[in-house]
């Protein structure tokens, strides 16, 4: 199945965007031939489950981010993900952001990044709907949920894509 | 009042020179003037009337004589001439020699009469004085004057033998104009006499009587108008001059006497009325103080008579708390209802107790010390209270010393706080609690703050911990251990794992291989906990930071501006960074200290910061810069700025910035420009905006009061 790793990192922080590529697009540093010794010397051996590499684009604000999946979906090459933080002056807030990219590509999944409740849940349902496309991540983030929520979410972009 | 101005001289002579009774009366009203002149041309007119009669007496004697001595050769001329006729008795020829003797001037008639008497010829002028007819005496002869005219008889004849008598009458007009002449010429001397007389009278006037005159006008005036100033003027040296220089110095003295006279007057009359007005004062204050006695003493005299009772009443009937205490024994004497009420014990238990007895927390001796005081009226304090039920309570006494019974006892008054002091401490509580409150909403403040700015590098440290966590789950060193056992396992036949074949020959690559692949991991490892590392210190120091931020404010405190603005700038350096701002702080040394409330200027200079990150966040990279600085141009304030590349402010916002509630950005609350405002305010300093435009880029300027060196002040003190 051919999933579509593309995501798109919307923050005003740049300390974030490394944290997110640490997440998702560390390059594992295993030599292959290492592993394959291990076989011969010792039979049985555990590899670690090889990590996804997503691709990742960084924009720091709210209108750049826009702009940014405008310009993928005219090139054809959709992001299937968006990670969203909520405050970032002075331009558009997440949650504008948001309204304005789905008014372009309806389909992209979105995670909506909050340090603190800026906005509620009701508040932000109130603006962008109830959709089945957003989710709240609260920071400080664990890795392995932000690493879940890429995996999920990138694939259930591309079922409906695929189906 | 008025006392006599002109003094009078008693002993001065009264007695008056003797005069001519009637030069007195015909020249003694007179004005001196006046009677020197008359008496002048009375004079002269007495000398020239004597010399003129005298002129005319000798004229008309002279006259007379020369007219008889006429008349007498003329009759004896004719005596001798008529002889002759008349014996013949020729009466023709003597009328005619009479006639020719009537053309002689001066003769008026003649005739020639005979011894009987009878005229022998009668001749005359005008036959107005015609010669008598016949003669009464013929013996006359010689002259015989009459009033008109005189008469000569001359006898014709000789002696013994005369034949007639001759008559030559001859009239007086010779005397008359004669005497007329004289007349005429004594009157034009007299009358010349007389102007010349007037004329001298007149000088004499002006030396003599003018002087005496101005003397008399200036006594005159002196007595009418009591004028002792006026002075006489001294003409001559002579007695005229004596008197006006007398009567100078008389008035001089007059004056001069008048003058002190007017002076002790003036004095006397001062102090009189001064003494008239001291006089009054004290009958008024006396009277006063007389009516004011008599008012105390009625005011008093009804006190005195209601008093006993109103006290009595006063007493039972107040509604706190009174009682009559022994002095000595603190017993109650007299107990009011109220206070029977109060404290619960009927009156006459209340009788039988003392103060100690009812007294809780404190000993009989203290009670003692405190209500034998010898102060007339003292503020006892609170004590507290049993009640006939048990129940303690807050009362406040205050004591006075009073007569009671004839006796000194002390009046307790005696008032219940108990609930008042419940309600302050339930108040203070409150305040209490309510500053728990806030301090709890300000430390949510905090707490948002810090969540804010640690939240973030919360994340990248929890991102770190994890791949570090997974980096050592995941290790290639378990591999060492794995060789271990292996060689373990094959100890027996340790040439044999190392043979064609056998498992050994691989191992020497694989351990390089292995270290290769550990050292990658350490230093991974490594640069992951470094990065770690960093992180936490940056919390940390977010973290000290919001803590001398949530610090108490609102002293003053006396800092240089590079304090500030470095505290400030670390405060918000993450978040610069993490925007790609390049912050530049430009603080000269020779700025002074100023000062302020540190909490509240890092407050806004953390405002201004944040807003000018937001300012800049959408230029690109390169221009995204701020500047803080400090600067300092005399006077009594310093500024501190904090300027921006950034979007900048349009015109009319660059006062509605600072309005409560006005915000351009999406999810602002407008609150902080409008705080920060505030703030710099009440540091007595002043926030101001300037911007050239949208896209210009903005600088906000913050004053603030430089503090004031003072002498025998260590350190230095704030002006403010």
């Amino acid at each position: 199945m051919n999933i579509n790793r593309r995501i798109l990192i919307i923050d005003d922080n740049r300390a974030i965007h490394e944290d997110f590529r640490k997440i998702l697009a560390s390059s594992s540093q295993d030599s292959a031939g290492l592993a394959d010794m291990e076989d011969e010397l010792f039979g049985e051996t555990t590899r670690p489950a090889q990590t996804e590499n997503f691709e990742l684009s960084s924009a720091f604000q709210g209108e750049d981010g826009f702009n940014l999946a405008k310009k993928a979906l005219a090139e054809g090459n959709p992001f299937a993900l968006a990670f969203v933080d909520v405050r970032m002056p002075p331009g558009w807030d997440g949650v504008e952001t948001i309204a304005r990219i789905w008014e372009v590509a309806p389909e992209m999944q979105i995670v909506i990044c909050t340090a603190y409740s800026d906005y509620s849940w009701e508040q932000i349902t109130e603006r962008l709907g109830k959709s089945d496309r957003l989710l709240i991540l609260r920071k400080p983030f664990d890795p392995v949920e932000v690493q879940q929520l890429a995996y999920n979410l990138t694939a259930k972009w591309s079922k409906p894509q695929t189906a | 009042m008025a006392a006599e101005a002109v003094p009078s001289f008693p002993d001065a002579p009264k007695t008056k020179p003797a005069f001519d009774k009637r030069a007195a009366a015909l020249l003694g009203p007179l004005p001196v003037g006046r009677k020197l002149s008359r008496s002048t041309l009375f004079t002269a007119g007495i000398a020239l009337l004597t010399a003129a009669l005298l002129f005319v007496l000798s004229d008309v004697i002279g006259a007379f004589r020369d007219t008889t001595k006429a008349l007498a050769s003329t009759a004896r001329v004719l005596a001798q001439s008529a002889h002759a006729p008349v014996l013949a008795g020729d009466s023709a020829s003597v009328a005619a020699m009479l006639d020719a003797q009537l053309l002689a001037e001066g003769v008026s008639a003649a005739a020639v009469y005979l011894p009987d008497g009878t005229a022998l010829a009668r001749r005359d002028k005008s036959s107005a004085n015609p010669p008598p007819e016949k003669l009464a005496a013929p013996a006359r002869s010689g002259l015989s004057p009459g009033i008109r005219h005189i008469d000569f008889y001359q006898p014709i004849g000789t002696e013994g033998g005369r034949i007639a008598t001759l008559l030559v009458r001859g009239n007086l007009g010779l005397v008359t104009s004669g005497i007329k002449g004289s007349l005429i010429t004594c009157a034009v001397v007299l009358v010349a006499g007389f102007i010349a007389a007037a004329r001298f009278a007149r000088r004499f006037h002006a030396v003599v009587a003018e002087p005496i005159a101005a003397l008399a006008r200036t006594a005159t005036e002196v007595s009418t108008e009591r004028d002792f100033q006026k002075r006489a003027v001294k003409c001559f040296d002579d007695e005229i001059g004596t008197v006006a220089e007398t009567l100078n110095d008389v008035c001089e003295e007059v004056e001069k006497r008048e003058a002190e006279l007017q002076r002790t007057r003036s004095e006397l009359e001062a102090r009189l009325e001064k003494a008239h007005a001291e006089l009054e004062s004290s009958v008024l204050a006396r009277t006063h103080e007389l009516e004011e006695e008599i008012e105390d003493r009625k005011k008093t005299e009804e006190a005195m008579k209601d008093s006993e009772t109103r006290y009595r009443n006063l007493f039972e009937n107040n509604p706190m708390p009174m009682f009559v205490m022994h002095l000595e024994t603190l017993t109650f004497v007299a107990v009011n209802y109220a206070a029977v009420k109060h404290y619960g014990y009927p009156m006459e238990e209340f009788r039988r107790l003392a103060l100690p007895l009812i007294t809780d927390g404190a000993d009989a001796m203290t009670v003692m010390r405190t209500f034998r005081s010898n102060a007339k009226s003292f503020d006892a304090g609170e004590w507290k209270h049993r009640k006939k039920s048990g129940e303690i309570v807050d009362m406040q006494l205050t004591a006075h010393a009073i007569i009671f019974g004839g006796q000194v006892a002390k009046i307790v008054l005696a008032n219940d706080v108990t609930e008042r002091n419940r309600a302050q401490r339930e108040l203070e509580e409150l305040h209490k609690k309510l500053v728990t409150a806030s301090r709890q909403a300000g430390q949510a403040e905090v707490a948002t703050g810090v969540l804010h700015n640690v939240g973030n590098v919360l994340n990248s440290v929890n991102v770190s911990a994890t791949i570090l966590e997974n980096s050592v789950k995941g290790t290639k060193a378990t591999g060492i251990r794995k060789v271990a056992e292996l060689l373990n396992a094959n100890r027996a036949d340790l040439p044999a794992l190392f043979a064609d074949g056998g498992k050994g020959r691989v191992l020497p690559d694989y351990l390089s291989k292995l270290a290769d692949q550990i050292e990658a991991e350490q230093t991974e490892r490594l640069a992951e906990l470094a990065h770690l590392t960093g992180n936490i210190a940056h919390i940390k120091d977010v973290v000290a930071n919001q803590q001398s931020y949530a610090k108490a404010g609102g002293l003053t405190e006396v800092r240089h501006p590079r304090a500030l603005i470095d505290e400030a700038a670390r405060m918000t350096a993450s978040d610069m960074r993490g925007a790609g701002v390049t912050v530049t702080v430009e603080c000269p040394e020779d700025v002074p200290d100023v000062c302020s409330d540190p909490h509240k200027v890092l407050q806004i200079l953390v405002n201004l910061l944040t807003n000018a990150r937001h300012a800049v966040e959408t230029m690109p990279e390169e221009m995204r810069r701020v500047t803080i600085g400090a600067s300092y141009s005399g006077g009594t304030r310093a500024a501190i700025t904090v300027q921006d590349t950034g979007c900048g402010i349009p015109g009319e916002n660059l006062t509605r910035i600072f309005n409560h509630g006005f915000t351009t950005k999406s999810n602002g609350h407008g609150f902080g420009l409008h705080t920060a405002a505030n703030a710099a305010k009440e540091m007595h300093g002043s926030l101001t905006a300037a911007s050239e435009g949208p896209g210009t880029g903005a600088t906000f300027t913050l004053e603030l009061p430089i503090s004031v060196p003072e002498e025998n002040q260590e350190p230095a003190r704030c002006a403010a």
